[in-house]
């Protein structure tokens, strides 16, 4: 059977880390569908898992039962990842990672989202966070 | 993910397996901040059967690295997927563990 060149698919889980797996296999599950190299196709869990945890831990303070919804779109060009959450709107610092030279536990997860995306974008409307993630293929 | 300690010879080994993220890392570190406490060297992390590992968990490794190091104590990481190699790389943390390619190697140094 032919398959389709665009997909869309979103899935919504409370905020427990426990689900965080979930999301990754419906990640895993949705790039397979286009062929992409293993490689990117890992960068790019990676990366969306990151952006949830930020949500977790920084969005929500570790409240584990709080909604995160991801959004999934793509098409033969690119790939859009669109995480929303109803917590904290972030601070300016917690989109930029640590220096990678500055060797200490914490800060690598931003980088993780930017090795994957090109483009990363936030913007908060009416008391929802929503992340968006844009990789050209 | 699944934790298993052993010891060979003088060194305590921690065989790691599965995923370790923001849900299971917490446990990671419990057992090796433990270990961190009770002065453990060398300590052998074996994360053969590691297939997935994000910030959380590196987070962890690094938090072992540096408290080992105010005793002198040795860390070692073997075993390591292309895929957890590659993220070391990128974090530059490949020139701050000390990684080997087998237990074997890890154990002999």
């Amino acid at each position: 059977m032919r398959k389709p060149l665009s997909h869309k698919a979103s899935i919504t889980i409370s905020s427990h880390p426990m689900y965080l797996g979930i999301v990754r296999v419906f990640l895993e599950k949705l790039l397979k569908l286009m062929d992409l190299p293993t490689y990117m196709i890992e960068d790019l869990k990676s990366a969306v898992d990151e952006a949830c945890s930020n949500v977790i831990k920084y969005a929500y303070k570790n409240d584990y039962q709080k909604p995160i919804k991801v959004t999934f779109t793509c098409d033969p060009e690119k790939i859009e990842v669109v995480v929303e959450d109803r917590g904290l709107e972030p601070a300016d610092k917690d989109f930029k990672g640590r220096d990678l030279s500055d060797i200490r536990p914490g800060g690598l997860g931003m980088h993780f989202i930017k090795k994957a995306f090109d483009e990363v974008k936030f913007k908060r409307i009416r008391g929802v966070n929503k992340l968006t993630l844009l990789r050209r293929l | 993910m699944e934790l298993k300690v052993e010891e060979i010879e003088t060194a305590k080994v921690v065989h790691l397996s599965g995923e370790i993220d923001l849900h299971t890392s917490p446990d990671l570190r419990k057992a090796l901040l433990k270990m961190t406490k009770q002065r453990v060297t060398p300590l052998i992390i074996d994360l053969k059967g590691v297939s997935y590992m994000d910030s959380s968990a590196i987070a962890t490794l690094v938090e072992t690295l540096k408290a080992m190091m105010a005793y002198k104590g040795s860390l070692r990481l073997c075993n390591l997927s292309p895929r957890v190699r590659e993220i070391f790389n990128f974090a530059k943390l490949d020139k701050v563990f000390r990684i080997y390619d087998s237990l074997q190697d890890a154990l002999s140094c």
